[in-house]
């Protein structure tokens, strides 16, 4: 490490005010603090001692609580490939076809939205910093294994462009970024994003006879829709035995989105966020508790399957423990308020089960759920801080 | 342990402490210096204004400066010696002051000179108040703000209890707990003088828990006759701030913008405390105080009985430093200043002094953007927030901070900076924005 460092400190002088590449110092920068820390010292007055956690720390917890998912998600990959083929195969065999397909996506979008940070970074004049770390990953987590790289590489350059940099680069989004990528890479092109084969077999290997690449979602939407048989009775009768049985719901293996299918994983992911105080448990469970709420307030009215689907069922398919744990508790996005906090949260788990069950063009609920709260979770932390304002007043004046 | 746990107030934080190093040091003498420098800036308010000469001689205990003004007060010799200079020196805020050039007399025998005694049993409230204010106190927990004042119980109010803070929670620091262990007859008698002066009814002695030693000192000792509690709360970062101090023990909250009497209450520092009771009775001036020297570069470490006006480069001389040396605080680690000139001397708000050596600091202090991750909303004990008053300070909306997010409440515990990620120095912004602010507000009215 020695000899890197000794390399830096040669080229440091040419990136400096008045060297060569003075424009380009802080793609240097970036590069020495990815490496090293800097030694820099604060001003002279207040707290002269800081607690052990930095940014830089918070971010890598965040991604190592990402890994059961990214991991799973790439055997999950190959295994939903093998069986669409009706192959036999080891679970060697399944993560290389889970590692041949994810590693590009990963790669990608990490390169595209890297390019973009440095280009702004060095036009704008702002250091480089680790937050694309957690958002180079989420995307291609969030998105379908048969999705064209180059769709992953534009979602990403859209997303940190429009929703990020355009709002004033990190700490100043309203909307959270990954979101983004996909809710644009979903409407802008919905062929590629949505339908019964960009879940599942890769290339143009042949499905078996029978087979349907139907997410659990869709399965649930189809049985409304039909209103033939409760939704419980169509999942129970997939075309693979035993693919929507409550326990394969929630282990992860069914066709989805690369890393979302796993509720188990998420919730491993949210005890390691939890755990760091990384993540805000609120906003986690108040996310479980809104779409538990709004399912058995479902079950009251029972119009379709899908109102009549057992509220924990709506905890385990399309992704919504997933969206709870990474996504909604992005804290530039979330509400700031420890009472805001849980409307937040509680507010993306009613909406997500509205939108799932009342809008059919639109079944994923987490995505557009998220999208909207982060909108409104200002407005959310506004009116608890006037309630707390209102309530201190009256017991002041009494 | 149930009973515990409702003693403390939300939020805060949880520094390590480092206390062990000094507490079991008893408190020592520390050698007079050559060459005294006393500032005339050594409290909130008025300078004092000076009463002596170039050339003149003092002796020790007399007054080299009156107080200028009812928020002043005076300053005492603490050497006797030879006036050589009155020119501007340093002071820890950077700015200059006058300043008065005290040379000891070597063979003097440094016998002090009395007052004229404040007794307890015949003075009014009004001759203790002003016989603090001639004693020269302040405020000794590091605010400075002069002790007088601060029990002047206004019209139509009234002082229920009187809160001696024995909190200590600052880092490194031991000289309150040493007060408490070596000069409990002190503070009972300070106490009496404060009972006098304030009206109040009760006394309670917050101590934090990891003086246990101190509280049950002080509670085996207490006089039957004074209606006094010893009340252990639990460590928590700043528990010793008055506001916190009263949450905790009476859960009462000060109103923004208050002064804790408006609760019923008065706070004073238990080394402030234990000064009165010791200057009064004999009329003396205040001439020295305890301090903490500490931090991995001092060699002799421990809390030592300093005379004001000690140069602070004489005071590093004598305790040796091990190493480079790179940074010294005066006060803790939180609220303390980092010192840019030796040059500068004790002064009577000097709490401690902290020593670190090139070896010992290496902080990696890039700041990063503001994520909104709330940590220091969820520190901060007055429940201000911090992340929005910063992005505000950046963009220098200093009259809105104010006006519309209570940045004037906010005390400078630097909660906020110790557990920000992204090393945003927040708390420095505050205290910029802050005189920004009161420099506005001053000039609308002389406007």
């Amino acid at each position: 490490m020695k000899f890197v460092k000794d390399i830096l400190d040669k080229q440091r002088p040419m990136f400096q005010k008045g060297g060569r590449f003075e424009k380009f110092y802080y793609l240097f920068e970036a590069g020495e603090t990815f490496m090293f820390t800097p030694d820099h010292t604060t001003d002279s007055k207040g707290a002269q001692i800081r607690d052990a956690v930095d940014l830089k720390r918070l971010m890598m917890t965040v991604v190592i609580a990402m890994i059961p998912c990214l991991i799973y998600g790439m055997w999950n990959v190959g295994h939903q490939h093998f069986i669409a083929t009706g192959e036999v195969a080891s679970l060697g065999q399944k993560l290389w076809v889970g590692v041949y397909v994810v590693l590009p996506m990963l790669l990608v979008s990490y390169g595209a939205g890297g390019l973009v940070e440095v280009i702004f970074g060095i036009i704008r004049k702002h250091p480089i910093n680790e937050g694309f770390l957690v958002t180079g990953m989420l995307i291609p987590l969030v998105l379908p294994p048969t999705t064209p790289l180059w769709q992953i590489a534009l979602g990403t350059i859209f997303a940190v462009v429009i929703a990020k940099e355009a709002f004033g680069g990190t700490g100043m989004n309203v909307l959270n970024i990954a979101m983004t990528a996909r809710a644009f890479l979903y409407f802008a092109y919905p062929a590629q994003m949505s339908g019964e084969n960009v879940w599942t077999y890769l290339g143009d290997a042949t499905p078996v006879e029978g087979y349907s690449g139907a997410t659990s979602l869709a399965v649930a939407y189809n049985a409304s829709v039909e209103g033939t048989h409760t939704v419980v009775a169509a999942m129970g009768d997939s075309w693979y035995a035993n693919l929507y049985d409550f326990k394969n719901l929630f282990l992860g293996a069914i066709p989805g989105s690369v890393g979302e299918t796993s509720v188990l994983m998420a919730l491993i992911g949210a005890a390691i966020l939890i755990v760091t105080e990384v993540g805000s448990w609120k906003i986690i469970f108040s996310v479980f508790g809104g779409a538990l709420f709004m399912g058995y307030l479902f079950n009251l009215f029972g119009l379709n399957a899908f109102m009549e689907m057992p509220p924990h069922y709506h905890l385990v398919i399309g992704g919504l423990a997933f969206g709870a744990v990474f996504m909604a508790t992005d804290p530039v996005t979330a509400a700031h308020t420890e009472r805001g906090k849980w409307i937040y949260g509680f507010l993306i788990g009613v909406l997500t089960v509205l939108i799932r069950v009342v809008n059919p063009a639109y079944p994923e609920g987490i995505m557009l759920a998220v999208l909207l709260m982060n909108v409104f979770a200002p407005l959310i932390d506004f009116y608890v801080v006037q309630a707390n304002k209102k309530r201190r007043l009256k017991r002041a004046t009494i | 342990m149930l009973n515990l746990a409702s003693k403390t107030f939300r939020h805060g934080i949880h520094p390590p402490e480092h206390k062990s190093e000094t507490n079991g040091l008893p408190i020592r003498q520390f050698p007079f210096a050559p060459l005294i420098i006393l500032p005339m800036v050594q409290h909130i308010g008025n300078p004092s204004s000076m009463v002596v000469r170039e050339g003149e001689e003092v002796l020790r205990g007399q007054v080299l400066a009156q107080a200028d003004g009812y928020v002043s007060v005076p300053v005492h010799a603490p050497i006797s010696g030879v006036i050589r200079k009155i020119a501007n020196v340093p002071t820890i805020s950077g700015k200059m002051a006058t300043g008065i050039f005290l040379e000891a007399f070597p063979s003097s025998t440094q016998e002090v000179q009395m007052g004229v005694p404040v007794e307890l049993d015949s003075a009014s409230t009004d001759d203790i108040l002003q016989g603090i204010q001639d004693a020269g106190i302040v405020g000794l927990g590091g605010a400075a703000f002069p002790t007088h004042v601060k029990l002047k119980i206004p019209q139509g109010k009234q002082c229920q209890v009187l809160i001696i803070n024995g909190i200590e929670c600052e880092p490194f620091l031991t000289t309150d707990h040493r007060v408490m262990l070596e000069q409990a007859p002190d503070i009972f008698m300070g106490i009496r003088y404060l009972l006098k002066a304030t009206g109040a009814e009760r006394v309670i002695i917050g101590v934090e828990a990891n003086k246990q030693d101190a509280a049950d000192h002080l509670k085996a000792h207490i006089p039957k006759d004074l209606p006094l509690t010893v009340q252990v709360v639990p460590v928590k970062y700043p528990m010793g701030s008055e506001k916190m101090l009263i949450t905790a023990l009476l859960g009462r909250e000060v109103p923004s913008g208050g002064l804790p009497i408006e609760v019923g209450a008065v706070v004073v520092n238990v080394a402030t405390t234990a000064e009165i009771g010791r200057l009064l009775p004999t009329g003396r001036g205040i001439q020295e105080r305890v301090i903490t020297i500490t931090g991995p570069g001092v060699k002799k470490k421990g809390n030592y009985l300093i005379p004001i006006g000690t140069p602070l480069r004489y005071v590093l001389d004598q305790v040796g430093i091990t190493g480079e040396l790179s940074e010294v605080y005066m006060g803790g680690p939180m609220m303390g200043v980092a010192v840019s000139n030796l040059d500068i001397s004790i002064v009577k708000g000097t709490s401690g002094i902290l020593v670190f050596t090139n070896q010992d600091i290496q902080r990696p202090s890039k700041v990063y953007p503001c994520i909104k991750c709330g940590a220091c909303v969820d520190a901060c004990p007055l429940f201000l927030n911090p992340s929005r008053l910063g992005i505000m300070a950046k963009f220098e909306a200093y009259d809105q901070m104010a006006e519309s997010y209570n940045l004037m409440d906010c005390f400078e515990c630097g909660a906020c900076s110790y557990v920000c990620p992204s090393h945003i120095p927040l708390v420095q912004y505050f205290r910029l924005s802050k005189s920004i602010v009161r420099k506005r507000r001053a000039a609308e009215q002389t406007a």
